[in-house]
Protein backbone atom coordinates (compact mmCIF):
# COMPACT_ATOMS: atom_id res chain seq x y z
CA UNK A 1 0.00 0.00 0.00
CA UNK A 2 1.59 3.44 -0.96
CA UNK A 3 1.15 6.96 0.95
CA UNK A 4 -1.69 7.62 -1.21
CA UNK A 5 -3.61 4.81 -0.35
CA UNK A 6 -3.20 5.29 3.11
CA UNK A 7 -4.14 8.68 2.80
CA UNK A 8 -7.47 8.00 1.27
CA UNK A 9 -8.52 5.57 3.66
CA UNK A 10 -7.56 7.49 6.82
CA UNK A 11 -7.74 11.54 7.43
CA UNK A 12 -5.55 12.99 5.97
CA UNK A 13 -2.16 14.23 7.59
CA UNK A 14 -3.59 17.68 7.23
CA UNK A 15 -6.81 16.90 8.96
CA UNK A 16 -5.25 14.86 11.99
CA UNK A 17 -2.16 17.77 12.47
CA UNK A 18 -5.39 20.46 12.59
CA UNK A 19 -6.58 17.35 15.22
CA UNK A 20 -3.65 17.51 17.48
CA UNK A 21 -3.14 21.38 17.44
CA UNK A 22 -6.76 21.90 18.35
CA UNK A 23 -7.34 23.89 15.10
CA UNK A 24 -10.38 21.79 13.40
CA UNK A 25 -13.62 22.90 14.30
CA UNK A 26 -15.70 20.81 16.52
CA UNK A 27 -18.16 19.12 14.43
CA UNK A 28 -14.98 17.67 12.38
CA UNK A 29 -13.10 16.83 15.63
CA UNK A 30 -16.15 15.11 16.63
CA UNK A 31 -15.39 12.98 12.35
CA UNK A 32 -11.97 12.17 13.70
CA UNK A 33 -12.51 11.54 17.31
CA UNK A 34 -15.45 8.83 15.93
CA UNK A 35 -12.55 7.27 13.53
CA UNK A 36 -10.13 7.27 16.14
CA UNK A 37 -11.41 5.29 18.36
CA UNK A 38 -11.47 2.16 16.01
CA UNK A 39 -8.28 2.78 13.94
CA UNK A 40 -5.13 1.97 15.65
CA UNK A 41 -3.10 3.63 13.48
CA UNK A 42 -4.33 6.78 13.21
CA UNK A 43 -4.39 6.76 16.62
CA UNK A 44 -0.35 5.64 17.21
CA UNK A 45 -0.29 8.98 14.58
CA UNK A 46 -1.98 10.81 16.88
CA UNK A 47 -0.12 10.04 19.91
CA UNK A 48 2.87 10.41 18.71
CA UNK A 49 2.65 14.05 17.16
CA UNK A 50 1.08 15.15 20.85
CA UNK A 51 4.29 13.49 22.16
CA UNK A 52 6.57 14.98 20.06
CA UNK A 53 4.67 18.38 20.66
CA UNK A 54 5.79 17.66 24.58
CA UNK A 55 9.16 15.32 24.24
CA UNK A 56 9.16 16.14 28.27
CA UNK A 57 5.86 13.82 28.54
CA UNK A 58 7.20 10.13 29.80
CA UNK A 59 7.00 7.71 26.93
CA UNK A 60 4.94 4.68 27.87
CA UNK A 61 5.17 1.30 26.66
CA UNK A 62 2.68 -0.16 24.64
CA UNK A 63 0.35 -2.89 26.25
CA UNK A 64 -0.83 -5.89 23.87
CA UNK A 65 -4.99 -5.99 23.49
CA UNK A 66 -5.11 -8.84 26.08
CA UNK A 67 -3.39 -6.46 28.41
CA UNK A 68 -5.69 -3.84 27.44
CA UNK A 69 -8.91 -5.84 28.53
CA UNK A 70 -6.88 -6.73 31.77
CA UNK A 71 -6.23 -3.34 32.58
CA UNK A 72 -10.13 -2.34 31.64
CA UNK A 73 -11.31 -5.46 33.65
CA UNK A 74 -8.81 -4.19 36.48
CA UNK A 75 -10.12 -0.73 36.50
CA UNK A 76 -13.65 -1.91 36.36
CA UNK A 77 -13.18 -4.61 39.26
CA UNK A 78 -11.41 -1.98 41.76
CA UNK A 79 -13.96 0.49 40.80
CA UNK A 80 -13.82 3.95 40.11
CA UNK A 81 -10.80 5.48 38.20
CA UNK A 82 -9.38 8.12 40.94
CA UNK A 83 -7.82 11.04 40.21
CA UNK A 84 -5.06 11.79 41.92
CA UNK A 85 -4.86 13.55 45.70
CA UNK A 86 -3.85 16.71 43.62
CA UNK A 87 -6.27 17.71 41.08
CA UNK A 88 -3.87 20.25 39.18
CA UNK A 89 -2.53 19.04 36.08
CA UNK A 90 0.91 17.52 37.07
CA UNK A 91 3.94 20.42 35.89
CA UNK A 92 6.09 18.75 32.82
CA UNK A 93 8.08 21.99 31.83
CA UNK A 94 8.33 25.25 32.69
CA UNK A 95 5.68 27.74 31.82
CA UNK A 96 5.94 29.07 28.43
CA UNK A 97 8.16 32.85 28.75
CA UNK A 98 6.25 35.45 26.56
CA UNK A 99 6.11 39.02 26.54
CA UNK A 100 2.29 38.80 25.46
CA UNK A 101 0.19 39.21 28.02
CA UNK A 102 -2.59 36.63 28.67
CA UNK A 103 -6.30 37.80 28.00
CA UNK A 104 -8.82 37.75 31.15
CA UNK A 105 -11.70 36.27 30.98
CA UNK A 106 -14.60 38.69 32.56
CA UNK A 107 -17.82 37.75 32.25
CA UNK A 108 -19.81 35.05 32.46
CA UNK A 109 -18.58 33.79 36.21
CA UNK A 110 -20.47 32.36 39.04
CA UNK A 111 -23.97 31.72 38.36
CA UNK A 112 -25.66 34.09 35.07
CA UNK A 113 -28.92 34.58 33.27
CA UNK A 114 -29.55 34.09 29.96
CA UNK A 115 -28.67 34.93 27.07
CA UNK A 116 -24.85 34.34 28.01
CA UNK A 117 -22.56 36.99 26.71
CA UNK A 118 -18.83 36.04 26.93
CA UNK A 119 -16.78 39.08 27.69
CA UNK A 120 -12.43 38.93 27.67
CA UNK A 121 -9.89 41.86 27.89
CA UNK A 122 -8.19 43.02 24.97
CA UNK A 123 -5.19 41.84 23.76
CA UNK A 124 -2.40 43.66 22.08
CA UNK A 125 -1.65 42.84 18.48
CA UNK A 126 -4.44 40.11 18.49
CA UNK A 127 -6.26 39.58 15.03
CA UNK A 128 -8.36 37.16 16.41
CA UNK A 129 -10.21 35.33 19.45
CA UNK A 130 -10.88 31.71 19.69
CA UNK A 131 -13.53 31.15 22.51
CA UNK A 132 -14.25 27.39 23.69
CA UNK A 133 -17.54 26.20 25.56
CA UNK A 134 -17.11 22.91 27.92
CA UNK A 135 -19.55 21.25 29.46
CA UNK A 136 -19.57 19.78 33.51
CA UNK A 137 -17.68 16.08 31.53
CA UNK A 138 -15.13 18.56 29.49
CA UNK A 139 -16.61 18.76 26.45
CA UNK A 140 -15.88 21.01 23.80
CA UNK A 141 -19.92 22.02 23.10
CA UNK A 142 -19.20 25.75 21.10
CA UNK A 143 -16.44 27.18 19.94
CA UNK A 144 -16.11 30.42 17.56
CA UNK A 145 -13.55 32.88 16.56
CA UNK A 146 -14.18 36.19 16.15
CA UNK A 147 -12.20 39.65 16.02
CA UNK A 148 -14.30 40.71 18.98
CA UNK A 149 -13.81 40.90 22.67
CA UNK A 150 -16.66 39.70 23.39
CA UNK A 151 -19.61 37.04 21.72
CA UNK A 152 -23.27 35.38 22.71
CA UNK A 153 -23.90 31.99 22.98
CA UNK A 154 -26.44 31.00 20.56
CA UNK A 155 -29.38 30.06 21.24
CA UNK A 156 -28.75 26.49 19.55
CA UNK A 157 -26.57 25.51 22.74
CA UNK A 158 -28.68 24.46 25.00
CA UNK A 159 -27.19 25.56 29.16
CA UNK A 160 -29.04 23.33 31.20
CA UNK A 161 -29.68 25.17 34.17
CA UNK A 162 -27.36 24.58 37.36
CA UNK A 163 -24.89 22.49 35.50
CA UNK A 164 -21.90 23.53 35.43
CA UNK A 165 -19.82 24.45 32.18
CA UNK A 166 -16.69 25.88 31.94
CA UNK A 167 -15.15 28.80 29.35
CA UNK A 168 -11.80 30.06 27.75
CA UNK A 169 -10.74 31.95 25.54
CA UNK A 170 -7.38 32.09 23.18
CA UNK A 171 -5.84 35.09 21.11
CA UNK A 172 -3.93 34.40 18.21
CA UNK A 173 -0.93 36.77 18.78
CA UNK A 174 0.60 35.32 15.39
CA UNK A 175 1.21 32.68 13.24
CA UNK A 176 0.31 29.88 14.95
CA UNK A 177 0.38 31.54 18.49
CA UNK A 178 -2.00 32.07 20.95
CA UNK A 179 -2.02 32.62 24.69
CA UNK A 180 -4.75 31.68 26.69
CA UNK A 181 -7.39 32.87 29.48
CA UNK A 182 -7.45 30.74 32.38
CA UNK A 183 -10.25 28.65 32.55
CA UNK A 184 -13.67 30.04 34.46
CA UNK A 185 -16.31 28.30 35.41
CA UNK A 186 -19.91 29.02 35.64
CA UNK A 187 -23.48 28.10 35.45
CA UNK A 188 -26.86 29.22 34.50
CA UNK A 189 -29.73 30.63 36.94
CA UNK A 190 -32.31 28.87 36.66
CA UNK A 191 -34.56 31.52 37.53
CA UNK A 192 -32.97 34.35 35.20
CA UNK A 193 -34.66 34.25 31.64
CA UNK B 1 1.88 31.01 5.86
CA UNK B 2 4.54 28.69 5.50
CA UNK B 3 7.53 28.36 7.71
CA UNK B 4 10.63 30.28 6.46
CA UNK B 5 12.69 26.96 5.74
CA UNK B 6 9.73 25.52 3.77
CA UNK B 7 9.75 28.73 1.84
CA UNK B 8 13.41 29.15 1.05
CA UNK B 9 12.87 25.30 -0.44
CA UNK B 10 10.31 26.48 -2.78
CA UNK B 11 11.31 30.16 -3.64
CA UNK B 12 14.46 28.47 -5.38
CA UNK B 13 15.08 27.75 -9.18
CA UNK B 14 18.84 27.42 -8.97
CA UNK B 15 19.61 23.86 -8.25
CA UNK B 16 22.80 24.86 -5.99
CA UNK B 17 20.41 27.20 -3.70
CA UNK B 18 18.19 24.56 -4.02
CA UNK B 19 20.51 21.60 -2.28
CA UNK B 20 21.02 24.75 0.34
CA UNK B 21 17.83 24.95 1.34
CA UNK B 22 17.08 21.13 1.55
CA UNK B 23 20.30 21.16 3.65
CA UNK B 24 19.23 23.73 5.84
CA UNK B 25 15.14 22.13 5.98
CA UNK B 26 17.53 18.74 6.94
CA UNK B 27 19.32 20.11 9.39
CA UNK B 28 16.13 21.94 11.41
CA UNK B 29 13.61 18.67 10.97
CA UNK B 30 16.42 15.55 11.48
CA UNK B 31 15.25 15.58 15.38
CA UNK B 32 11.44 15.48 14.35
CA UNK B 33 12.02 12.70 11.21
CA UNK B 34 14.52 10.65 13.61
CA UNK B 35 11.72 10.83 16.27
CA UNK B 36 9.08 9.24 13.70
CA UNK B 37 11.46 6.67 12.22
CA UNK B 38 11.91 5.57 16.20
CA UNK B 39 8.51 5.47 17.11
CA UNK B 40 7.44 2.81 14.10
CA UNK B 41 11.24 1.10 15.13
CA UNK B 42 13.47 1.42 17.91
CA UNK B 43 16.14 -0.58 16.36
CA UNK B 44 19.06 1.89 15.74
CA UNK B 45 19.43 0.33 12.29
CA UNK B 46 16.19 0.17 11.36
CA UNK B 47 15.24 3.88 12.18
CA UNK B 48 17.94 4.84 10.19
CA UNK B 49 17.21 2.55 7.27
CA UNK B 50 13.45 4.77 7.92
CA UNK B 51 14.54 8.10 8.11
CA UNK B 52 17.12 8.07 5.01
CA UNK B 53 13.68 6.76 3.54
CA UNK B 54 11.40 9.93 4.21
CA UNK B 55 14.18 12.34 3.27
CA UNK B 56 14.28 10.34 -0.15
CA UNK B 57 10.73 10.41 -0.05
CA UNK B 58 10.02 14.05 1.05
CA UNK B 59 12.66 15.21 -1.38
CA UNK B 60 10.97 13.10 -4.63
CA UNK B 61 9.27 14.86 -7.30
CA UNK B 62 10.17 18.40 -6.49
CA UNK B 63 9.07 17.96 -3.23
CA UNK B 64 5.46 17.03 -3.88
CA UNK B 65 4.81 15.62 -0.34
CA UNK B 66 5.73 18.95 1.17
CA UNK B 67 4.00 21.25 -1.16
CA UNK B 68 1.00 19.16 -0.26
CA UNK B 69 1.21 21.09 3.41
CA UNK B 70 1.16 24.29 1.46
CA UNK B 71 -2.40 23.52 0.36
CA UNK B 72 -3.74 22.29 3.61
CA UNK B 73 -1.40 24.24 6.74
CA UNK B 74 -4.51 24.10 9.37
CA UNK B 75 -1.92 22.52 11.52
CA UNK B 76 1.60 23.05 12.95
CA UNK B 77 4.02 22.33 10.28
CA UNK B 78 5.53 20.00 12.98
CA UNK B 79 2.73 18.15 13.42
CA UNK B 80 2.08 17.76 10.07
CA UNK B 81 5.51 16.65 8.98
CA UNK B 82 5.62 13.74 12.31
CA UNK B 83 2.43 12.59 10.74
CA UNK B 84 3.57 12.15 7.17
CA UNK B 85 7.03 11.00 8.45
CA UNK B 86 5.64 8.13 10.38
CA UNK B 87 3.39 7.21 7.12
CA UNK B 88 5.94 7.11 4.80
CA UNK B 89 8.15 4.86 7.75
CA UNK B 90 4.82 2.74 7.83
CA UNK B 91 4.95 2.00 4.03
CA UNK B 92 8.85 1.56 4.03
CA UNK B 93 7.80 -1.52 6.45
CA UNK B 94 4.91 -2.46 4.38
CA UNK B 95 7.41 -2.40 1.59
CA UNK B 96 9.99 -4.22 2.57
CA UNK B 97 7.76 -7.00 4.75
CA UNK B 98 4.62 -6.89 3.67
CA UNK B 99 1.26 -5.95 4.88
CA UNK B 100 -0.49 -7.43 8.04
CA UNK B 101 -3.64 -9.01 6.46
CA UNK B 102 -5.22 -8.87 9.88
CA UNK B 103 -4.90 -7.91 13.50
CA UNK B 104 -4.94 -11.51 14.97
CA UNK B 105 -1.80 -12.73 17.16
CA UNK B 106 -1.35 -15.72 14.79
CA UNK B 107 -0.71 -13.00 11.49
CA UNK B 108 0.89 -10.87 13.73
CA UNK B 109 3.46 -13.86 15.13
CA UNK B 110 3.81 -14.88 11.16
CA UNK B 111 4.56 -11.64 9.93
CA UNK B 112 7.25 -10.94 13.15
CA UNK B 113 8.59 -14.38 12.17
CA UNK B 114 8.82 -13.03 8.52
CA UNK B 115 10.13 -10.02 9.39
CA UNK B 116 13.29 -12.00 11.45
CA UNK B 117 13.93 -14.25 8.50
CA UNK B 118 14.15 -11.09 6.12
CA UNK B 119 16.34 -9.12 8.58
CA UNK B 120 18.57 -12.24 8.84
CA UNK B 121 18.89 -11.25 12.50
CA UNK B 122 21.82 -12.71 13.64
CA UNK B 123 20.99 -14.27 17.00
CA UNK B 124 19.16 -17.11 17.61
CA UNK B 125 15.52 -17.49 17.66
CA UNK B 126 15.06 -18.28 21.84
CA UNK B 127 13.42 -21.90 21.87
CA UNK B 128 12.36 -20.78 25.22
CA UNK B 129 10.45 -18.30 23.57
CA UNK B 130 8.25 -20.74 21.54
CA UNK B 131 4.55 -20.32 22.50
CA UNK B 132 4.35 -22.96 25.84
CA UNK B 133 -0.01 -22.38 24.80
CA UNK B 134 -0.34 -26.03 24.98
CA UNK B 135 0.13 -26.07 28.91
CA UNK B 136 -2.66 -23.72 28.96
CA UNK B 137 -5.70 -25.44 30.48
CA UNK B 138 -8.86 -25.84 28.23
CA UNK B 139 -11.44 -24.45 29.86
CA UNK B 140 -9.33 -21.71 31.58
CA UNK B 141 -8.85 -20.58 28.10
CA UNK B 142 -12.59 -20.79 27.15
CA UNK B 143 -13.20 -18.46 30.02
CA UNK B 144 -10.84 -16.20 29.12
CA UNK B 145 -11.89 -15.99 25.63
CA UNK B 146 -16.02 -15.38 26.44
CA UNK B 147 -14.41 -12.62 29.14
CA UNK B 148 -12.71 -11.08 26.25
CA UNK B 149 -15.50 -11.39 24.36
CA UNK B 150 -17.77 -9.69 26.61
CA UNK B 151 -15.53 -6.94 27.41
CA UNK B 152 -15.11 -6.82 23.35
CA UNK B 153 -18.98 -6.16 22.73
CA UNK B 154 -19.52 -3.68 25.80
CA UNK B 155 -16.79 -1.79 24.57
CA UNK B 156 -18.45 -1.69 20.81
CA UNK B 157 -21.63 -0.70 22.25
CA UNK B 158 -20.24 2.74 23.75
CA UNK B 159 -20.93 5.81 21.72
CA UNK B 160 -17.00 6.40 19.56
CA UNK B 161 -15.47 8.87 21.72
CA UNK B 162 -16.30 6.80 25.05
CA UNK B 163 -14.83 3.83 23.47
CA UNK B 164 -11.99 6.57 22.04
CA UNK B 165 -11.31 7.06 25.88
CA UNK B 166 -11.39 3.71 27.14
CA UNK B 167 -8.88 3.12 24.51
CA UNK B 168 -6.65 5.82 25.03
CA UNK B 169 -6.07 5.28 28.44
CA UNK B 170 -6.12 0.92 29.06
CA UNK B 171 -4.92 -0.05 25.50
CA UNK B 172 -2.58 3.09 24.43
CA UNK B 173 -1.76 3.33 28.12
CA UNK B 174 -1.92 7.14 28.23
CA UNK B 175 -1.73 9.45 31.20
CA UNK B 176 -4.75 11.29 31.88
CA UNK B 177 -2.81 14.68 31.51
CA UNK B 178 -1.71 13.01 27.90
CA UNK B 179 -5.85 12.05 27.20
CA UNK B 180 -6.66 15.36 27.88
CA UNK B 181 -4.40 17.20 25.87
CA UNK B 182 -5.40 14.99 22.76
CA UNK B 183 -9.22 15.53 23.55
CA UNK B 184 -8.37 19.10 24.62
CA UNK B 185 -10.61 18.68 27.48
CA UNK B 186 -9.90 21.58 30.26
CA UNK B 187 -8.39 19.74 33.01
CA UNK B 188 -7.35 16.72 33.36
CA UNK B 189 -10.26 15.98 35.69
CA UNK B 190 -12.48 16.10 33.51
CA UNK B 191 -11.00 13.17 31.72
CA UNK B 192 -11.29 11.69 35.56
CA UNK B 193 -15.08 12.37 35.77
CA UNK B 194 -15.47 10.97 32.35
CA UNK B 195 -13.50 7.61 32.76
CA UNK B 196 -15.69 6.93 35.63
CA UNK B 197 -18.80 7.64 33.82
CA UNK B 198 -17.92 5.46 30.71
CA UNK B 199 -16.37 2.32 33.15
CA UNK B 200 -19.65 2.50 35.24
CA UNK B 201 -21.44 1.75 31.88
CA UNK B 202 -19.26 -0.86 31.03
CA UNK B 203 -19.71 -2.75 34.28
CA UNK B 204 -23.38 -2.27 33.73
CA UNK B 205 -22.73 -4.16 30.39
CA UNK B 206 -20.89 -6.47 31.64
CA UNK B 207 -23.40 -7.51 34.98
CA UNK B 208 -26.21 -7.67 32.10
CA UNK B 209 -24.21 -10.21 30.65
CA UNK B 210 -23.59 -12.19 33.84
CA UNK B 211 -19.96 -10.94 34.31
CA UNK B 212 -19.12 -9.67 37.59
CA UNK B 213 -15.86 -10.94 38.36
CA UNK B 214 -12.40 -9.72 36.61
CA UNK B 215 -10.96 -13.52 37.03
CA UNK B 216 -11.42 -15.88 34.16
Amino acid sequence: MSAEQTEREHPSAGVLAAFVDGTLPLAERAAIESHLADCDVCRADVISAVRFARPRVTVRRWYLPAAAAAAVLLALAIGRERAPMVTREPVTREPVITTTEAPVALAPRGVVSRPVRLVWTQVAFADSYRVTLFDDAGRAIYETQTRDTSTFVPDSIHLEPREGYFWKMEAQTGWNRWVASELIEFSVDPAGR
Amino acid sequence: MLPPELSALFGVADPAARDVAWRRFVETHSRLVLYAARSIDRNHDAAMDAYAYVLEQLQRDDFRRLRAYAADDRGRFSTWLVLVARRLCLDQVRQRYGRRQSEDEQSHEAHETRRRLLDHVAEEVDVATIANEGDRDAEMRFRVEELGDALAQALAALAPADRLLIKLRFQDGLSVPEIARILKAPTPFHIYRRLNAVLAQVRAALARRGVEDPEP
